[in-house]
């Protein structure tokens, strides 16, 4: 990130900062935290008390757009779609919250479906319903025909309004309890696309309220998912340095995060596998990454307490929970097994699932509790027992443009090619020599005795070793400690590759080898593949003498890789940053 | 400049808990030219941490292990990285290894020789 895009982030986040700052006035507070009758009574003072419709209530087409002709004829150019009267308004979204009465399934892609609606049009709305279509096709196949069957039935004219279920002031924790109660890859959708939509949310609401027009609007899973934004934001300011806006958020967050466990939900295991899942692929999003990042900050300043404290707190804690009956003594046992912190927070968030009659005041302590618990990690200082403090290492300001890696690791078998080996030269041929021979469809129908007759052998890439970190991903090829790649990825989805080295395996594999180990890490470059620090005479002399790039060896491997991925270069360039001197393959 | 101006405190303190391992065997990074062991570097490192421990590589690679630089690359910025980190007392595994022995000499000059095979 240059500093100018820097400044402008900054400059942005500071409007936006100033924006909200309308937000903490006495007012917005009592507007904020208005109940729904006195909300009533507010909207019964107006004497042009409307329903809200713009316009009216029924099909009479009350938006329109409309063109003079040149005779003075007026011709309708846009007007607001007439709608089916709600008893008529028999859709798979009504099958699912009956469905949702007696399945918890159902019911959160109820709820999913009635926050989508309320969401602005655009692309996250979009990715959202589209989302929330396919699990609900996948899940329930025959809905469209439970629809249409009701819609026949005498049920249908006192089928209750979806906005009129699950409207209380503690739906996040029922809501919450819901999602938990879910087989674990029904969870981690979930949850990634609450978090997603419910950033949306949490900005539009933060607008609307600013704007007096919409009150209390939140409501059951909307308010899990903005606590998932809250968590998510807060790390956000703590990467870009904001202390000062951190510090003020700090409160939020551990009550966010508190609620969130209380309800169940295993937060960093599911952001974990979610991102895991769905790797660098053009749905990975920034709110996702924040939340890992906040995993990675809590983490870090857990480990930066000593051991001894460590068991204290966490002793201290556990023995508060257990004497309120949250966990029991293998619960005590499960979470005491863990390390890292977010480990301790899921292992709650299991135990308090478990023991599920909670009245909804203990629930309220519980999060209070819990963020409490989070919040002290969260403070400038740690106070120790024995006196004194400790000043925990600042948030550092990791540059924005890198994404923190949720790699893969473990093995990976390599995608099967047709490959042949010449193992007199230890190379596998080429497209050109593969041609030569009579083509790739004669090689591969030949037997291994006639391939061997010629001199060749079939060939396929070993198995890889896969590691990730917080910023890198990683490939190596087991038996063979000289071949490594290693490589990160950067905000706008570039691939910056910086160690390379195919090792004993034989010539004519290094593209492959890039292209599995960027399949095997589900990366696949956007815009740019970027080589860094090149030191290769050929380059050099490339660059010195003014020869096409993309004629050099180097330039062929990352062409080949990318062919491989489906990807095509547009050109190439030389680029300067620091000491190191970069080939970058753009992207078509 | 100090320390901090060569790695943020995190990425310093990784550097720092490194252990070196004579036994360990060398890598050949063909991009550049450069041989890295793998206790010299840290998982959880940032980018720019990566990027300065790589040029301490390439500085180390031609001012001890005989690697020649193209036209152009610019060594006075390659050494005064060097130099910095050296005068500073980072504590990097890498600063142990300025000599090669002969297994890693001669494994160093058989992957410079192979050039742009490396790519094939």
């Amino acid at each position: 990130m240059t500093n100018t895009e820097r400044k402008e982030k900054r400059e942005q986040l500071h409007s936006d900062n100033v924006a909200k700052d309308s937000l903490r006035t006495t007012d917005s507070h009592q507007i904020r935290n208005a109940r729904t009758d006195e909300i009533k009574a507010v909207h019964n003072l107006n004497i042009n008390a409307h329903s809200g419709s713009s316009g009216g209530d029924s099909d009479d087409g009350s938006i329109q757009i409309f063109a003079l002709n040149q005779d003075g004829s007026k011709k309708i150019v846009a007007e607001r779609q007439k709608t089916r009267s709600q008893s008529n308004a028999f859709d798979s979204g009504v099958a699912l919250a009956l469905k949702g009465k007696d399945n918890p399934v159902a019911h959160v892609l109820s709820l999913l479906k009635e926050h989508c609606k309320k969401m602005l049009p655009g692309p996250e709305k979009e990715n959202l319903s589209r989302s929330i279509k396919e699990q609900t096709q996948e899940i329930f196949p025959n809905l469209k025909a439970d629809a249409e069957r009701f819609s026949q039935s005498d049920n249908a004219d006192s089928m209750p309004a979806l906005s009129e279920t699950k409207q209380t002031e503690h739906d996040w924790f029922s809501a919450g309890q819901e999602i938990a109660a879910l087989p674990i890859e029904k969870q981690v959708q979930i949850i990634g696309t609450a978090l997603i939509a419910g950033m949306e949310q949490y900005r539009n609401d933060e607008q609307e309220r600013r704007w007096g027009a919409v009150i209390g609007s939140i409501q059951g899973l909307g308010n899990v998912a903005v606590n998932l934004s809250k968590i998510a934001d807060f790390s956000a300011y703590c990467i870009i340095g904001d202390e000062e806006r951190a510090g003020e958020m700090a409160k939020d967050f551990g009550t966010a995060l508190g609620q969130t466990i209380v309800s169940g939900v295993k937060l960093f295991g599911c952001v974990q596998k979610y991102s895991y899942d769905i790797g660098y692929s053009g749905d990975y999003q920034k709110p996702l990454r924040d939340i890992l990042a906040v995993g990675n900050f809590l983490n870090e300043q857990w480990s930066q307490l000593p051991p001894r404290e460590q068991e204290r707190r966490k002793y201290e804690f556990l023995s508060q929970m257990l004497a309120d009956g949250i966990v029991g003594a293998a619960g005590v046992q499960a979470i005491g097994k863990s390390k890292a912190f977010t480990e301790i927070l899921d292992q709650l968030a299991e135990q308090v699932a478990q023991n599920s009659a909670k009245s909804i005041e203990s629930t309220r302590k519980l999060a209070g509790k819990i963020g409490n618990f989070i919040g002290d990690l969260t403070s400038p200082e740690l106070a120790l027992p024995a006196g004194g403090s400790l000043k925990p290492g600042r948030f550092e300001q990791i540059e924005e443009q890198v994404l923190r890696m949720a790699g893969r690791s473990g093995e990976y078998i390599p995608e099967r090619k047709p490959l042949f080996l010449s193992p007199s030269q230890n190379k596998v041929l080429n497209g050109r020599e593969v041609d030569t021979l009579g083509g790739l469809q004669k090689l591969e129908n030949m037997s291994d005795s006639d391939l061997a007759a010629i001199g060749l052998k079939r060939y396929e890439l070993p198995t890889l070793k896969l590691e990730t970190d917080e910023f890198s991903i990683k490939a190596s090829i087991f038996g063979d400690n000289k071949a490594w790649f290693h490589a990160s990825v950067t905000e706008n989805g570039a691939v910056v590759l910086r160690y390379i080295s195919k090792g004993r395996l034989p010539d004519g594999t290094g593209s492959h080898f890039i292209a599995e180990a960027l399949k095997a890490h589900n990366v696949i470059p956007k815009h740019q593949l970027v080589l860094q620090n090149i030191i290769n005479e050929e380059t050099a002399n490339a660059i010195k003498n003014g020869f096409k790039l993309e004629n050099t060896k180097l330039s062929r491997m990352g062409t080949k890789a990318l062919k491989e991925l489906g990807l095509k270069p547009s050109h190439f360039s030389i680029e300067r940053m620091g000491v190191n001197t970069n080939l970058v393959i753009w992207l078509e | 400049m100090n320390k901090n101006d060569l790695f943020i405190e995190r990425d310093l303190k990784l550097i720092e808990s490194l252990v070196y391992d004579p036994s360990l065997k060398p890598r050949f990074n063909a991009l550049s030219s450069f041989l890295m062991w793998e206790d010299e570097l840290p998982i959880n490192i940032t980018p720019n941490g990566i990027d300065t421990l790589s040029a301490l590589c390439v500085a180390r690679a031609f001012l001890f292990h005989g690697l020649k630089l193209p036209d152009h690359i610019n060594a006075a910025s390659f050494k005064q990285i060097w130099d910095n980190a050296t005068d500073e007392g980072i504590r990097w595994p890498g600063f142990n290894r300025l000599n090669l022995s002969d297994e890693d000499s001669a494994f160093y000059n058989e992957m410079l020789a192979l050039g742009d095979k490396h790519f094939e």
